[in-house]
């Protein structure tokens, strides 16, 4: 029972690590019809930053990854997408490896290509004794965090005229255009959000490994992708909801599957993934609408 | 057909061809094999993505497939007992030469992606990428772990050297007729059509999914023989070289040549393969005649970033602009040529030349 327990809490602490993932891409692909690849390159950047500032008191950490990730995330925009704004969707992805890419090898070149061991907030390995149940301090965090995070999202996309414009944007861009909505300032604050929470990603992503390499940021930036096709294209409630589904799959199949089989856990999961597309290509939490409107 | 209108008609892949071989008696053979394996890679990426205008990101992992393939084909026995101990005895046996490898390799795969387009090619735009990015992620775990076929995420030796860059060249020129051919195949032109206009072409009777399978098919069938010329020219494999790295750079060679053309996959190849192998050059401090410059690491990889990326802004469309070679006679030379084309005795009774 106790391990059971301690199995759920780990899989909801993955699957909202995920759900952030998920978000902050889901975010510039529903406004800027971008598939960002650059996102992982910018979570990656951010745990580079976290190792550099990691002696300051833990707010001005927090505070300095997140401003350095946003701050990169604009002039990403900025240099990279604004020049190809009307250009075919694959172009903007083979930008956006190029930005990887470039990013990654910066790093490579400033930091080394070998993998570095972080000490930050070594202070939330322990555990907490919930009713008996022994429970990482960072699974609570994680889960803490992301609710959080999209809670404030939330609101700033229902409550304030950025994010209603934001909203507009992601729903109908051409439309939202024609009424007013200034198109650069709108991505930009998209690409701003998006590199909030991939700054809060790669703090809570380098304190639960300790450790980080140039190649930290393919892993989510994948999750991601898949998370937004799986949750539904355009959709941020679905991509949330998606990422935090697979961190679920993810250690359910840890658990589940018998030992000489666990090593191709990620074999199950993309074939599951395969499977949900399949039967619902427009995504579990699309619209019916999957070919072209005549 | 007169010569004159069949010259005109094959007149890219004549030209890409003329060009590679030019391209390659120019810098000499050894800088050749690289740029060439990708030219493989970027026709065979080509076939699928430029004909149906979806993007595919799992054939890197084609190419793996028939990598190890053509290398379980090719081993000799004392290297597989030794290396390969737990091999299934079809694959024990005594290994083929290369020509014969690179056909079952080939049919192999081949028979791989056909099985696994009749549900991937079910779906359209993104999720159809995702779903052979997923692909991908599935080959590269099974290709780690399933150590008695592949030796497991180490580096995988004794394969036998046996390719040379003018077997690589001959197999680039093969690749470059074959993905011209079948674009101007009635199934290419279908799914070109279908391409363009999902929904009308639809409606004119045309079966997508089907000639979605049979390029997705074809070009992954070219991904394995680039797969097995990789494999014979290094004489080693490792798992984790085929995967997102290498598939970002093939997909960024089809895009920044253009990715609707044959002729832009052939550029984008050559064009990245060159700076890269300049770059490569110059990092590791040779210079070229007068100019020696030595970089520091890491350098070639930020300025191709650089590259790509302004590229593509100065032509979001590709090089190529989604072209393929130009015929480059004006009417008038054109007129002449095929004048003189006929004037030339062309009807002769068979088996009597001259």
């Amino acid at each position: 029972m106790t391990e059971t327990i301690q199995d759920v809490v780990n899989a909801v602490s993955l699957g909202s690590l995920y759900a952030l993932f998920g978000c902050g891409l889901a975010l510039v692909l529903g406004t800027a019809r971008i598939a960002n690849f650059a996102y992982g390159a910018a979570i990656m950047v951010g745990a580079y930053l976290l190792f550099l500032l990691a002696d300051l008191p833990w707010p001005v950490v927090v505070l300095g990854v997140v401003l350095g990730v946003v701050a990169l995330s604009l002039a990403i925009d900025g240099v990279a997408f604004r020049p190809l704004r009307e250009a075919d969707p694959t172009t903007l992805l083979v930008a956006s490896f190029a930005v990887s890419v470039l990013l990654t090898n910066l790093a490579i070149a400033i930091a080394g290509a070998r993998t570095k061991g972080v000490d930050f907030g070594s202070s939330l390995l322990g555990s907490v004794d919930v009713g008996g149940v022994s429970i990482a301090k960072l699974d609570l965090l994680t889960i803490a965090l992301t609710a959080a995070t999209l809670l404030t999202l939330t609101v700033f996309l229902r409550r304030t005229l950025l994010g209603v414009q934001l909203r507009a944007a992601a729903e109908d861009f051409t439309m939202a255009r024609l009424l007013g909505v200034n198109a650069n300032r709108v991505i930009a604050a998209a690409f701003a959000i998006s590199g909030v929470i991939a700054g809060l990603a790669a703090v809570l992503l380098t304190v639960r490994s300790g450790t980080l390499s140039p190649d930290l940021g393919v892993q989510p930036v994948l999750i991601a992708f898949i998370a937004i096709v799986v949750g539904g294209m355009g959709s941020l409630a679905g991509a949330t909801a998606a990422g935090f589904l697979i961190g679920c799959l993810s250690v359910a199949l840890e658990v589940l599957l018998p030992p000489d089989l666990r090593p191709y856990r990620d074999a199950f999961l993309f074939s599951l993934i395969i499977v949900i597309l399949l039967g619902r290509p427009q995504g579990l939490f699309g619209g019916q609408q999957v070919g072209a409107r005549v | 057909m007169s010569a004159s209108a069949l010259l005109r008609a094959a007149w890219p892949p004549i030209a890409l061809g003329c060009g590679l071989v030019l391209l390659t008696l120019l810098i000499g053979a050894s800088d050749t094999a690289q740029p060439l394996i990708y030219v493989i890679l970027a026709v065979g990426l080509y076939v699928f993505v430029g004909n149906s205008g979806l993007i595919s990101f799992g054939h890197v992992g084609f190419m793996a497939l028939g990598a190890y393939a053509g290398a379980l084909l090719t081993m000799p026995v004392t290297t597989k007992e030794i290396l390969l101990p737990d091999l299934p005895g079809f694959l024990a046996g005594a290994p083929l030469s290369t020509v014969p490898a690179i056909l079952l390799a080939a049919a192999f795969v081949g028979a791989v992606a056909y099985l696994v387009a009749f549900p991937l090619m079910r779906l359209s735009g993104l999720a159809a990428s995702i779903a052979t990015l997923s692909l991908l992620v599935i080959i590269q775990d099974v290709l780690h772990n399933y150590e008695a076929l592949t030796g497991g995420a180490g580096t995988l030796t004794g394969i036998p050297t046996e390719t040379t860059e003018t077997t690589l060249l001959v197999w680039a020129l093969i690749a470059i007729a074959v993905a011209f051919a079948y674009q101007r195949s009635r199934f290419g032109l279908r799914l070109r059509a279908s391409r363009e206009d999902e929904v009308a072409s639809r409606a004119v009777g045309i079966r997508v999914e089907r000639e979605r399978r049979t390029a997705f098919t074809l070009s992954a069938m070219t991904m394995a023989v680039a797969g097995v010329l990789y494999a014979q020219y290094l004489g080693s494999l490792t798992a984790s070289s085929f995967y997102l790295e290498l598939t970002f750079l093939v997909v960024a060679m089809l895009v920044v040549g253009g990715q609707r053309s044959l002729t832009g996959a052939v550029v984008g190849a050559v064009v990245l393969s060159a700076f890269a192998t300049i770059f490569d050059r110059l990092e590791a401090g040779e210079g070229f005649g007068p100019l020696t410059i030595t970089l520091p690491d890491g350098s070639r990889e930020i300025l191709f970033g650089l590259f790509v990326i302004a590229v593509l802004v100065w032509r979001p469309d590709g090089i190529t602009r989604g072209r393929e070679v130009p015929w480059p006679f004006s009417e008038r030379v054109d007129s002449a040529l095929r004048s003189l084309v006929e004037m030339l005795p062309t009807k002769r009774p068979l088996g009597k030349k001259g």
